[in-house]
């Protein structure tokens, strides 16, 4: 610990002449003092898994197509919509990227947006997201909007802020609570559902599951493999306050609709255990 | 300084903060009560929830020195602050060294009792709150009247005067006009400033985790987009485990808002990363005790359990008529009565807990099954133990001991007592009594003495 207190001198405090790991350790040692009288309750373990068959439609066969090792994904996908909704958000199930194509080009024109924003997610050039990188490319073009890759147009910020829609893809999402998942990574870019005032998601079926512990546990076995990213994003519809008298507002800071297209689609989704 | 007593009487005399105050919290109880009828364990849950915190604050020591090392691992500096003084020391440092000169915070209770955004106003650095609530008590220059609606105590029109002065130009009424303003003027703020304060609604120790549980989005937008991030914590605030996090996020919505989840939960684990375009370069977590300790190894060890969803709150009957301002501190309600005088001065703040019927609604709504009530109670016996119950009262009660303490005293006192009292009776009701019971009087009823005993009659009856 002393090496890395010492690899970013200049940056630790010190208190009062002591080092950070002296200052720390009278901290905790003035607690473990004030704590040795109590009684010290044992943790209550782990939870028992959930009953019902947990996760989504992970592993056999084409992913969307129900087989003997996947279940039917359709009360899942039926959830997640119905949860989506009772918060404000909006799903709908895409079985072709011709249908992906026609549903997002209907939800940006009603939504009134000109531009929509990507961000680099290197999941874009994995072949089975090919045709729905196409089918979106479509889309845009049908609505005569404007597709925004970083890099194109200056850094992501800026892009963000002056597009009417910012599109990922999800990394999970978790049907009891109608939630939606985004985690960073290289070339994925916060500002892309946060700063347009439409969030446009395309959800592929595998990184759908049930719960949100469900979900932890999938981010769990990703940091083991890959390490934490930076920020895991849990987005339940759209942003939303009743600091005025009590009255529900959309779209504070945050977007003030999320749109989630549902795809028979891996997505790189981890398959989790 | 001013009592309790005279906030509360300032409070229940203002017709628009008691409209203001009841809507907000009937609003929250039913919210609240909806989401938890459609649950079928809740008490499950609640009893998990408790066992979490309790096993975790008996041992704070252990899991914030596992917390601290998983943060650094992840490239995040850790600061202990043991007073607010070393907190704000900390921060300002932190803000030199970056020369920092705008300041966006996302809502953190922490930084209301360290005062910093005044500290760092004196440095010259301005410190601009984001969560819509808190926005509007800042402009009012008050402090937020409830955990989770800072500006619950305003109505539209208040509301919309303090923004029309920011406007320069009077604006409507209306919520979402109201809003829009918000969102655009601080949208403006979010792309300037140059640090992002946050508080934290839970740290997980196993994994280094800071959690951020928001519906606005100012959250994100305050660890997405300043270069540095300071996120300040209570001490309480860990967590042992993702899956004890979980168990947590399963009754704090719930019992705060009513939702299963809020819009936006966010979990961070460092500053960015290379290759990442947005987040912080650089990112530190100040824990802070500030007097948390104090309740370790103590019957208020349990107060350290809360997680600030503000349940007891809204079914207080005394807050729901005065809100939290009657408090005079930074948190109100139950949970602010019990802590208040523990983290501050007992011997000042002591009065709060007097603010209560023990009515039990507060134990009842907890999430995390804290016993307000009881240590109303405690707070009440520790209060008289450094010597704050006033002298009438302790004369009142001398007089109450001695009369009880024996049978035959017992029944002259209250044969004396039916007879003194005859000219002040009327309709069987006491119309006076001395003080310190004509406080009583004053919004109450109190029936008067039998004229006979059940005992004197049942003699009677007897034939003596």
């Amino acid at each position: 610990m002393a090496g890395a207190e010492a690899a970013v001198a200049g940056t630790t405090m010190a208190h009062s002449g002591m080092t950070t790991d002296a200052h720390e350790e009278r901290f905790l040692a003035r607690l473990r003092a004030k704590l040795v009288t109590s009684p010290r309750p044992p943790h209550p373990g782990p939870r028992p898994p959930a009953g019902r068959a947990e996760g989504g439609p992970a592993g056999g066969g084409v992913a969307g197509v129900p087989t003997a090792e996947a279940p039917d994904p359709q009360p899942l996908v039926e959830r997640f919509a119905r949860e989506l909704a009772v918060v404000g958000g909006r799903a709908e199930y895409c079985a072709t990227p011709e249908d992906l194509a026609s549903r997002l080009a209907a939800a940006c024109r009603e939504a009134g947006v000109n531009t929509v924003v990507l961000e680099a997610d290197p999941r874009w050039a994995l072949p089975g997201m090919l045709p729905w990188r196409q089918a979106v490319e479509e889309a845009v073009e049908r609505i005569d909007c404007e597709l925004i890759v970083p890099g194109d147009r200056g850094p992501h910020r800026e892009a963000a802020a002056q597009a009417g829609a910012g599109l990922t893809i999800a990394d999970f999402a978790v049907a009891d609570t109608g939630t939606v998942g985004l985690w960073t990574g290289p070339g994925r870019a916060r500002v892309t559902s946060l700063l347009p005032p439409v969030h446009l998601v395309l959800l592929p079926l595998a990184a759908l599951v049930a719960t949100r512990a469900e979900a932890l546990r999938r981010l769990a076995v990703k940091a083991e493999q890959e390490g934490w990213p930076s920020q895991v994003m849990f987005i339940t519809g759209p942003s939303r306050t009743g600091d005025i008298e009590g009255e529900l507002t959309v779209g504070v800071h945050g977007p003030g609709q999320v749109l989630v297209f549902i795809v028979p689609a891996a997505g790189g989704a981890h398959a989790g255990r | 300084m001013e009592t309790m007593v005279q906030r509360v009487q300032r409070a229940l005399q203002d017709a628009a903060l008691g409209r203001a105050v009841w809507r907000t919290t009937d609003g929250m109880r039913s919210n609240r009560r909806r989401a938890v009828d459609a649950v079928d364990d809740w008490e499950a849950k609640r009893e998990r929830a408790r066992q979490i915190r309790a096993h975790t604050i008996a041992h704070l020591d252990y899991y914030l020195a596992q917390l601290a090392q998983r943060v650094r691992a992840l490239g995040g500096h850790v600061y202990f602050a043991e007073t607010a003084g070393d907190a704000v020391q900390y921060v300002l440092e932190v803000a030199r060294r970056h020369r920092v000169r705008t300041v966006v915070k996302s809502k953190s209770m922490v930084s209301e009792e360290i005062e910093l955004n005044a500290h760092l106003a004196a440095h010259g650095i301005t410190a601009v709150e984001t969560d819509l609530g808190e926005y509007i008590v800042q402009l009012a220059g008050e402090r937020p009247s409830h955990l989770i609606a800072p500006a619950m105590h305003k109505d539209r029109q208040q509301i919309a005067a303090l923004f029309s002065q920011v406007a320069g130009e009077p604006l409507p009424t209306d919520a979402a006009t109201l809003n829009g303003f918000a969102r655009r003027t601080l949208r403006r703020t979010f792309l300037e400033a140059d640090m992002g304060i946050t508080g934290c609604n839970f740290a997980v120790a196993e994994t280094g985790t800071l959690v951020l549980v928001t519906n606005e989005g100012n959250g994100r937008m305050v660890t997405t987009l300043p270069r540095v991030q300071v996120t300040l914590m209570g001490m309480e605030r860990v967590v042992p485990t993702l899956d004890d996090l979980d168990a947590l996020l399963d009754v704090l919505a719930r019992s705060a808002t009513g939702q299963k989840m809020s819009s936006y939960t966010t979990l961070t684990h460092g500053p960015r990363r290379p290759g990442e375009p947005d987040g912080p370069e650089e990112l530190h977590l100040v824990i802070v005790d500030n007097g948390r300790s104090q309740m370790l190894g103590t019957e208020f060890q349990e107060a350290l359990h809360c997680i600030r969803c503000s349940a007891c709150q809204n079914v207080c009957p005394v807050f729901q008529h005065v809100g939290g301002h009657a408090y005079g501190w930074v948190y109100g309600g139950p949970i602010g009565a019990v802590i208040t005088p523990l983290l501050r001065d007992i011997r000042q703040w002591g009065e709060l807990a007097d603010a209560s019927s023990l009515c039990g609604a507060c134990t009842a709504v907890c999430p995390v099954k804290i016993p307000l009530h009881d240590l109303l109670i405690g707070l009440r016996r520790e209060s008289e133990r450094h010597g704050q119950a006033p002298r009438r009262f302790r004369q009142a009660f001398g007089v109450w001991r001695r009369l009880m303490s024996d049978a035959r005293r017992w029944e002259r006192g209250l044969k004396l007592l039916q007879i003194m009292q005859r000219p002040f009776v009327h309709g069987g009701r006491l119309r006076w009594a001395p003080p310190p019971i004509d406080q009583w009087l004053a919004h109450r009823e109190l029936p008067a003495l039998a004229p006979q005993s059940f005992r004197q009659w049942w003699r009677a009856e007897r034939g003596g």
